[in-house]
């Protein structure tokens, strides 16, 4: 069993060394072959005629961005209920209220001072 | 407090309040009248002044227009208590004619505080028409709480320190009193004392940790039983006699005498457990058994049942006052406490119950 091995192993060594110096031989020659690619002279350049330069559009107005929530102050210290859902109903028209009473002019022009009772209360209230 | 012009009462000085919630309901849909019309007078039929609570805010406010029954501010339950105890059901519809004169005016209402003065005080709006979350405390609370409350928590009384809380503290009046307190949420009250304190001033976040037999030596177990904070801690306050009313071509007045500044310990008229001390400041109200003579007769045939020297306490806390200078300072000292001496003759059957009959002694010093 013992020579049956060694014979085995040696036919194996044998052989590696065969192909090994094949593999070596193939390498050489390979490189051989670029290198003498590389002493070739270039090949003849065609020549393109050049072209007008393009250039990218002008730009135009960049809409701004619309803008950001303005900050609100807080109604310290209680929120705000949120209101019920309100159904949009025809309001009256308060064109003219908003307009005198917001009219300082008008306002003063038209406010009567209210009399002062005759018989005034004595000491504090 | 600043008075404002009959013009300014109604000028909305911002436009900006037509953009808030509130104006955009517009005008009309609140205080009613005629829209797209010039004349003065045609535009203003039907006008509401001053709109309902319950129509106006409840459909966005419903919590505080349901409780708005119990505010002491809308119901004045405080008059009509006191009233009731004093008088008969036979003399109800003179007093309350009186009531409906020179008492019923002082009720507000959500608007009265939030948009534009009280209008006993005139009226007028705040700030434009702004609806104000928070009341601004001199143009509403101390408007009315004005001669007691204010000139003794600002100090405007001659002699007498500001209260600590608006010296150091610089708090307004809804530091301690709660919106829900305001608006009645706390429940039915049958007057300003009805049940606990609000605010205690032990409550939580504010003198949580002042507990008995810790710290100071004043702060004994026994003080803290017998005596409520105030006796210690608040100094002399505007004590009022002898309101008269009565009117004069249909205007109703009414006449006082003046003002008399002292510090009274008395014993407490309202004693409960959640008022458990036996001494507690007493201030004097200004009512006396002929106060509504106009009206009728004997209309407080009960005068004696309440007492005239009331449950107190006076926006005059300090830290030292002149009772804790020294154990003898109140110890032995008839001048802090309410005796019969102080009484005057028709009210000495009123005040039994509150007097202090035996000055406690004063105590060996160290």
């Amino acid at each position: 069993m013992t020579a049956l091995r060694e014979r085995m192993m040696n036919k194996t060594k044998r052989q590696f060394r065969v192909w090994g110096s094949v593999g070596v031989v193939i390498a050489v020659l390979g490189l051989a072959a670029l290198a003498l690619t590389g002493c070739a002279g270039p090949g003849e350049i065609a020549v393109v005629e050049p072209t007008a330069t393009i250039y990218a559009p002008p730009p135009t107005d960049i809409p701004a961005p619309p803008p950001g929530p303005t900050p609100k102050a807080l109604d310290f210290p209680i929120a705000a209920p949120t209101p019920a859902e309100v159904e949009e109903v025809a309001q009256p028209s308060d064109e003219t209220c908003i307009e005198c009473h917001t009219n300082q002019q008008v306002l003063q022009g038209m406010a009567t001072e209210e009399e002062a009772p005759e018989v005034e209360s004595e000491g504090e209230g | 407090m600043p008075p404002v012009e009959a013009w300014e009462k109604v000028y909305i000085s911002q436009q900006s309040f037509f953009e808030t919630v509130h104006g955009r309901y517009g005008c009309i849909t609140c205080h009613g009248g005629v829209g797209d019309n010039m004349d003065l007078e045609a535009a203003h039929e039907g006008l509401v002044r001053e709109p309902a609570s319950a129509e106006a805010c409840g459909d966005c406010h419903p919590d505080q227009v349901a409780a708005e029954p119990n505010s002491l501010h809308s119901n004045l339950a405080g008059y009509a208590t006191a009233l009731d105890a004093r008088s008969t059901a036979e003399n109800m519809p003179q007093i309350n004619e009186m009531r409906e004169n020179h008492c019923d005016k002082c009720h507000t209402t959500c608007g009265q505080c939030h948009v534009s003065r009280p209008t006993n005080l005139g009226g007028g709006l705040l700030e434009g028409h702004e609806f104000k979350g928070i009341p601004p405390m001199n143009l509403t609370c101390t408007g009315c709480h004005g001669s007691r409350i204010e000139d003794e928590y600002k100090g405007k009384n001659e002699g007498v320190k500001a209260d600590v809380h608006w010296m150091k503290g610089g708090m307004p009046c809804f530091d301690c009193h709660s919106a829900d307190e305001m608006h009645g949420e706390l429940g039915e009250v049958a007057y300003r004392y009805d049940g606990a304190p609000t605010p205690g001033c032990q409550d939580e976040g504010c003198h949580a940790d002042v507990v008995a037999e810790q710290g100071l030596t004043y702060h004994s177990s026994y003080h803290f039983e017998a005596l409520s904070c105030q006796v210690c801690h608040s100094t002399t306050y505007k004590n009022c006699y002898g309101c008269h009313v009565a009117q004069q071509d249909g205007v109703p007045y009414y006449q006082i005498e003046p003002s008399v500044m002292e510090f009274k310990i008395g014993r407490n008229p309202l004693q409960s457990e959640e008022r458990p001390w036996t001494y507690v400041p007493l201030r004097h109200v200004p009512v006396d058994p002929e106060s509504f003579a106009y009206y009728g007769e004997d209309l407080l045939p009960n005068f004696d049942a309440v007492p005239t020297w009331k449950y107190a306490t006076p926006h005059t806390i300090q830290r030292n006052t002149p009772q804790t200078e020294t154990c003898n300072a109140c110890h032995g000292n008839a001048e802090f406490f309410l005796t019969a001496d102080d009484l005057r003759p028709e009210e000495v059957e009123a005040n039994k119950d509150v007097i202090v009959e035996e000055v406690p002694p004063a105590v060996p010093m160290p």
